[in-house]
Formats: C-alpha cells, structure tokens, sequence
C-alpha cells in the first residue's frame, strides 16, 4: 500500500515539477523602470506616472500603414508591499489607447478610453507617440498613501493587433508585452 | 550481451520523435504565440515523459511482466502507431497545401492588385479634397462673405449670396462663421427646417487660426461627408470662416471603404502569415495529438478488456502449472476468448476429476498394499511360529511357499526354494513325501491325511503326520484365484513317544495291579516254608537256595511293581524354594561311604524351586548308578553350576562309561545293561526333570560319564502348599 503511495506522489512531483518549469520559461521578468522609461512622479495631491513603451516602433509603423489597427492596453496597480505576505492592493487603473488608421483619408483617428476623446491626426508619429506613451498620467490621490509606507507600482502594457477581444475570459491568456515596477514611499 | 528487441525500443523512439517535434515547433513568442502552442508542447512533453518512463521501465524489466501487459502494450502501440503514421501524412500533406495556399493567397500580382485599388479610393479622395481645395480659394477675400462676417452686409444679401455661390459650386451645404466662430449664414441643399448647427471641429479652428484651407472626412448617418475650411482673410487679418460639406458618393464610398477593409484585412493576413502557418500546424498538431491521446485510451481500454481474458488465463496456467488445480476464471462474454475461458474451467475440472480420482486410487492401493503388506506378514509371523511345517505347491508342481518349520521337520536341503520343481526335489529320504503329494494330487477327495516315518540322513527316525488339501480357483477358496495343494506337516514323534509311554504305564500299572497281589502270599508262603520244612529235608542247602531265590526274586518283582507303580502314576511335583547346596549336600552325606564319591558343595545361596523329594530322587539315580559303574579306585563326581536362569546338576564318573549302541535307549523305559536293574531309573529321572521344565541330558557317555540336570529357576510345575 505504501509502494502504490509512493508511486502517485512521485507522479503528483513531476506534475507539480514540470508545471514549475512551465511557469519559469513563460514568466517574463518585469524591466527595470530605467530601462523601460517608466517614472513616478509625486505632487500634491496626485500621483502621477509616465512611461514609454520601448518596443519596435517601426513594427507599429508599418501595421499602421498597413491599416491593421493598433491597441495598447496599459494597466496600472499600485499596492502597498507586505513582507512575508501578498501585496495589499490599492487601486487599479487599467485604459485602452487605440489608433484605428484611415487609409483612404491617409489618417489616424486616436481613441483614449481613459478620457473617451477620439481625434484625428495627420501624422503617424503623433499617433504612435499617442499609443506608446503616457504623461503625467493621474493615478491615485495621495491622500489614500500612508507616508512611511512602502508601495509598488506595477505597470504593464499589452499590444494587440487587429481588433481587440473585449470579452472578459480573454483576459486570462492575454500576455504583457512589457512590465514594469517601481517601489515608493511618501515622505 | 543481451539483445534489445526493437519492441522495447519503440517507447523511447517514439518520445525522441516527439520531443523532436517539439523542439522543432517551439513557440518562440512567448505567450504571444498562442495558447495551443503551449498546449500542444504541454501535451507533448506529457506524452515524451509517459513514454520515457514506459520505455524505461521496459529496459530495466528483468523478471517476467504480468501476463497480458506485453500485449497489451503492443495492441496500444500498434493501434496508436496505425493511426500515427496516416495522421503523420496528412498533416504534412495539409502543411503543403496550406504553404502553396497561402502562396497563391498573398501573390505578388494580388498585393500589386490591392495596392493599385487602394490607391484608386485614395485618389478619389484626394481628387475630391483637391477639388474642394482649389475651388475655396476663391473665396478667401470674397468681399461680400467679408461684409458678411463683419456684418456690414444685409442677413437676406448675405443668404442669396451664399446660395449662388453653393449652387455654383455644387456644394451640399455652406456656413459662414466671424471669427468668433459665431454663425453668420447658412446655405444648403436641403431645406432650412432641417438644418442643425454643429460646433466647429479642431480641424476647423486650426485652419482659420492658421489662415489656411483644410479639408476633413466625416461619417455621417447619411454617408461620408467631406469637410472644407477656409479661412477669411480681410485686409490684415482672420475675419472668419467658411466651411462647406459636401456629399460624397455613396455607390463610390462603399466601394472604396470595401477596398481599404479589403486591403486592411490582407495585410493583417500578410502580416500574420507566419503566425497563420504556424496557427494551422499547431491546430494540425493539436489534433493529431488528441486524436493520439483519445486513440491511446480507447486502445488501452480495447486492449485491457481483450487481455484481461487472457492476463486471467496466463495466472491461472501459472497457478495450474504449480499444482493448484482449484483455479477457476471468472466466465467472459460469449466471445471466442470466453469460449477459451470456458474450455479453460472445463479442463481444470477434468483435471481436478482425475487428479482426485488419481489419489483416490492411489490411496486404495496404499491401503491395500498396507493390509496386502499387514497379511503377508502375518502370514509370514504365523507361518514362522507355526511348529507345523506348511508347504505350497501350485498346480504345476512347483513349490511357491514353505516355512523354517518344514524345513527344520524334514531336514530339507538349502535348495528348497520357492519356485523348485517339487517332484524333483523328493529324493532320498523324502521320497516317502513326494509319494503322499503324489497321492494327494491323483486322488478325488480334497484332503489327505498320513503318517509315516522319515529315515533322516544322520540316522534318527521320525514319525511325520501329513497332511494334504487341494486349493481349487474355482472353488469356495478361489477368490484368491490360486490352484495348487497345501501340504502341512507335523512331527508327532514326541507325540508316538507319548503315547507308547502312555501304553507302557497303563501295561504298567494294569501288571502292577495284577502280579502284586499274588506276590506277597508267595513270599510269605516261602518263608512259611523254609521256617517248617528247613529241619525236615535232607539237603538244607538245596531247600534254602531254593526258598531263598524264591523270596528273592518276590521281593525283586516287587520292587519291579513299584517302580511300575512309580512309572505309571507319577505324582505332580510339589514345588518349593529350596537351597540347591543342600540337596547336595545330603547326597555328600548319603554316599559318604563310598570312598570314589566327591560331592562339591559350594554353597552360593542359590534357590531353586521345585520337588525336592523328586530332585533327590534324581541325584540319587545318578549317583547310584555312577558308583555301580566305578570301583574305589576310580572317581565320582558331582557339583553345580549355576547360569542366570537355570540351576545345572553334573555326576561324572570315570567308570567304562555306555556303549554307543546303548546311548540312544538309556532314557527308554525298560532298557537296562545292569542284571537286576529294571530300565525305569533314567526314564523315570528324566521324566521328573521334564515335569519341573527342565531336561535330564547325557553330556557324554565316555571318559567321563556325564550327566547333567538342569532346572530353569523357576519351576513350571505344581507349587507344593
């Protein structure tokens, strides 16, 4: 009886091992927010962000050109950190830009579902600035911070091509392109 | 070195394929690459590490696997490798054709076609963004929309204005704004009621802010609508705007939206080739897969129903092989393996049957042996305690059985075996034997019954009382299916011997009875007469001579009578313990003047029990006749010796000792070589020995006479009170 026990926890191991190696090769490690771009600043009484995604623009050009519409997916989370224990969240601000491209009319019509302001642009370099960066980006009051604290802002992006699936299990398998962190505290 | 069969190979060859695939198909975007990718490669190292674990669990096995799992094993490996391989084909073939598909779906001619297309809708657009360019810059300082905006023009002036030039342009509709973006007049094609302002647009305010004409799309309920602005320069300045609308066609929108949605889509295709080919094979790998997995477990269930028939079957050989013949499997579908199984029950049970007839019969014979091997040997015990000599004789003469008996009795030869030819063997002095046979064998009557006398080789003859029975197979002692004669025979020479003593004591006693009666009266008649006629005869000599013969011989046959008396109605011993020296001892004193006599007396506190008047008489018969037989010069002797059970009496004497001839008759009754003896002291003396157990023997008859008593310890005769 012992010898069938051993048996099934020698198989459950290597289930349980070779979903650990699973989760090592597809586990991306987030970029170091000087790499990425990716800054927070503090004002009284909001905190802002800004970031900038540092992938292959040239790629985003040329689907743009090709008409092939473009969405970004920024979700921002700020937690506050615990030892030993998961992170507490905070808040959590998640905004799609999109740039859907006119090639009959040679232009960009620019979506921010933070805002809900749709433009037009003429130029593609206004739109890929508009869908790879954010500025000074609001992201929490300052007041639900405790100082002393040590919190996490963890952003990442997701990139998708085409049109976006906005059913909500499609959230599951979506992958960031990019990931970023930064640890703060209020003084 | 042990060879491996491919056999045990195959799992390990089968998971480097599949790890080949799928390293081969590694998804390299991440999880960009999609999640089946990552299912599919999931599924594969599953699959691998089954099958490594399998192949080596294969290669280590050393002792024989369970019965059916090899089978087992090779119908899930052939099953899954049958539907492999086509799998395999057609996956590839599909991969080709979705390559030359795809090839043909994104042609050069078709992109070029695209692109042409493409720039046709865009040329409609720019040609109609042109067009509404060229003809607005007409009117950048056209005086009356100057005067209009600067309100020095009458509202209806203005209105009619606008109309003409609306109607001259073929515009769909024209405003007016002052440069505080406030509408100054409005002319459309469709009526007044219907008119809704509308804001102006970033668009619109860059270019008067800019002083320069711009044109933007917009998508209306109506259709697309192209937009102008143009700015309304005064003498030094932005006065204010005009903006037109005008209405594209809508058979000529459609048609270029669908070829930009067309183009959009290609290249969205075009860009994603690499991912679509990769898609298809991964979807072609997923289902190859599950079908693999699907068939795998189908075929293992197939499998595991079809050899647990025969994995039970292989136990049960197993178990049959090692002597357990109580296995019985459990009855399987009415099938051709459930034939077998029942075949299988069948031949068990047989086998079962007879091995439990087997033992039965062998128990049978092992008891029969037993008692077989029991009556033999009581047979043999009896036959070898019989005093009886037995003999038997099968219907062919040959001698099949004879025990130590008839061989002591007839003094037969070593070469009386079983299996002799009997007539043959009868010769000599049992040729009186083989005559009885003879006549036992040639007669009607069953039995047989004679008595002869045998003439032994050393000279001593024998009464032999024979007799014969004929066994018939067919008769009531047939059952042991034997023929042949039973011959037994008995030594009745004590018994003659018996019987003549018995005769002799009767003529004895009956002599006895009759001659002493007149004895007395003529001895005492004698002695009448030599006391009254002694003085009157002339020859006193004579008359005394005679008279005294006369008394003489009286009183010798009287004591002849007693020891007839004596022979005829001997007593019953009276048994009781005494000492043996003193019996000896009184014979020391008794013939204490016979200078020739030495009595030993050695007194050892030896007992014996018996009649000691009867002993006495003994030693005093053997002494009497020992001293008869010597002078003083020569000697008697006597003494005892004593073994652990008997109590021996010796008298020798170095007198001319007895004849050979007398030897054999000196223990006769009535067989005397003295004058006056009467042949009963021996006779007598040794039947007193006979009647305490013991014997009276002659040791030797010569140099030195000698005689020996012996009595058991223990007498068997009456114990005297």
């Amino acid at each position: 009886m012992m010898k069938g026990y051993g048996k099934h926890l020698q198989h459950v191991l290597g289930l349980l091992g070779m979903a650990w190696l699973g989760l090592c090769m597809f586990q991306e490690p987030a970029c170091a927010a000087e790499q990425a771009g990716f800054s927070i600043q503090i004002h009284e009484p909001v905190i802002y962000c800004a970031a900038q995604w540092n992938g292959d623009r040239k790629s985003l050009a040329l689907a743009l050109k090709s008409g092939i519409e473009i969405s970004f997916n920024w979700d921002i989370k700020v937690s506050r950190v615990r030892s030993y224990w998961l992170n507490k969240s905070i808040a959590e601000i998640s905004f799609v830009r999109r740039v859907h491209p006119d090639l009959l009319a040679r232009t960009w019509l620019l979506e921010d579902s933070a805002s809900g302001i749709s433009r037009r642009v003429y130029s593609l370099a206004d739109a890929i600035d508009f869908l790879t960066g954010i500025h000074d980006f609001p992201v929490l009051d300052k007041s639900l911070l405790t100082s002393g604290e040590m919190y996490q802002l963890t952003l990442s992006i997701e990139k998708h091509e085409g049109e976006m699936d906005e059913a909500w299990w499609s959230h599951f398998w979506r992958q960031s392109t990019m990931q970023m962190q930064q640890e703060f505290s209020l003084p | 070195m042990k060879r491996i069969s491919l056999m045990r190979l195959l799992p390990l060859l089968m998971a480097a394929g599949m790890l080949s695939v799928a390293v081969t198909m590694w998804p390299v975007g991440g999880m960009n690459a999609g999640l089946l990718a990552w299912v599919n490669m999931l599924l594969l190292l599953v699959l691998s590490v089954m099958l490594i674990r399998y192949g080596i669990r294969l290669l280590r096995e050393r002792s024989e696997p369970p019965p059916g799992s090899r089978l087992r094993a090779k119908l899930v490996i052939a099953l899954v490798g049958m539907l492999l391989v086509p799998s395999m084909v057609i996956q590839i073939a599909a991969s080709q054709m979705v390559e030359r598909g795809m090839d043909v779906w994104f042609d050069v001619r078709v992109d070029t076609l695209l692109d042409r297309a493409l720039n046709l809708a865009q040329g409609f657009y720019a040609r109609e963004e042109g067009d509404i360019k060229r003809s607005m810059l007409d009117y950048l300082s056209d005086p009356a929309f100057l005067a209009a905006v600067e309100g020095r023009l009458d509202f209806r002036l203005a209105n009619e204005h606008l109309n003409e030039v609306r109607v001259r342009e073929g515009w769909d509709k024209l405003q007016l704004f002052d440069i505080n973006e406030r509408l100054i007049a409005v002319s459309q094609a469709d009526q007044l009621s219907a008119f809704q302002e509308t804001p102006l647009s970033e668009n619109a305010r860059l270019s008067m802010r800019l002083g320069r004409i711009s044109t933007e799309l917009v998508s209306g309920k109506d259709g697309e609508i192209a937009m102008g602005y143009a700015p309304l320069v005064g003498a030094t300045a932005v006065e204010g705007l005009l903006r037109i609308e005008v209405k594209l066609p809508a058979g000529v929108i459609q048609d270029a939206r669908s070829v930009e949605a067309d183009y959009r889509s290609y290249r969205q295709l075009e860009r994603n080739r690499q991912s679509i080919r990769e898609m298809f094979s991964h979807v072609m790998l997923f289902v190859t897969l599950i079908v693999m997995l699907v068939t795998g477990l189908v075929a293992l269930l197939f499998a595991r129903r079809l050899t647990s028939p025969i994995g039970d079957l292989a136990r049960a050989l197993h178990r049959v092989t090692e002597g357990d013949l109580e296995v019985v499997i459990p009855e399987s579908p009415q099938d051709e393996l459930g034939s077998l199984v029942r075949s299988f029950n069948k031949m068990t049970d047989r086998l079962r049957q007879n091995v439990q007839a087997i033992e039965n019969a062998q128990q049978e014979i092992t008891d029969a042996l037993a008692s077989s091997r029991q009556r033999q040997y009581v047979l043999e015990t009896l036959l070898a305690n019989l005093q009886a000599g037995v003999l038997l004789v099968d219907a062919d003469g040959r001698l099949r059985l004879l025990n130590q008996s008839a061989r002591n009795i007839l003094n037969l030869p070593e070469k009386w075996m079983p299996g002799i030819d009997f007539f043959s063997c009868c010769q000599g002095h049992l040729q009186v034997f083989g005559g009885f046979f003879d006549e036992l064998r040639l007669q009607k009557d069953e039995h047989l019954q004679r008595e002869f006398e045998l003439s032994l080789p050393h000279g001593n003859d024998m009464r032999v009382l024979a007799r014969g029975a004929c066994l018939n197979a067919s008769g009531a002692s047939g059952s042991s299916g034997f023929s042949g004669y039973l011959l037994v025979i008995d030594d009745i020479s004590e018994l003659a011997e018996a019987q003549r003593s018995r005769a002799w004591a009767e003529v004895a006693q009956r002599l006895a009875h009759e001659i002493k009666n007149p004895l007395t009266p003529i001895k005492l008649a004698a002695e009448r007469l030599q006391r009254r006629f002694r003085k009157q005869v002339d020859d006193t000599d004579v008359f005394d001579t005679c008279t005294q013969a006369i008394v003489g011989q009286v009183e010798r046959l009287q004591r002849l009578i007693v020891d007839f008396s004596t022979l005829a109605r001997m007593p019953q011993p009276k048994l009781r313990s005494i000492k043996a020296a003193s019996l000896l001892q009184e014979m020391k004193d008794l013939f204490s003047t016979y200078p020739q006599v030495n009595v030993e007396v050695i007194d050892e506190g030896v007992e014996c029990t018996c009649d000691p008047d009867q002993i006495r008489q003994i030693l005093i018969n053997l002494l009497d006749n020992a001293v008869a037989a010597t002078d003083a010069r020569q000697h008697v002797r006597a003494y005892i010796t004593v073994a652990p059970d008997r109590i021996e009496w010796h008298v020798e004497d170095d007198g001319a000792g007895i004849d050979d001839e007398a030897v054999e008759h000196v223990f006769e009754s009535y067989y005397s070589t003295k004058a006056t003896g009467s042949g009963l002291g021996l006779a007598i003396a040794r039947r007193i020995a006979e009647d305490h157990g013991g014997e009276l023997t002659l040791v030797s008859a010569k140099a030195p006479t000698h005689f020996c008593l012996c009595l058991p310890m223990t007498s068997t005769g009456t114990e005297g009170e």
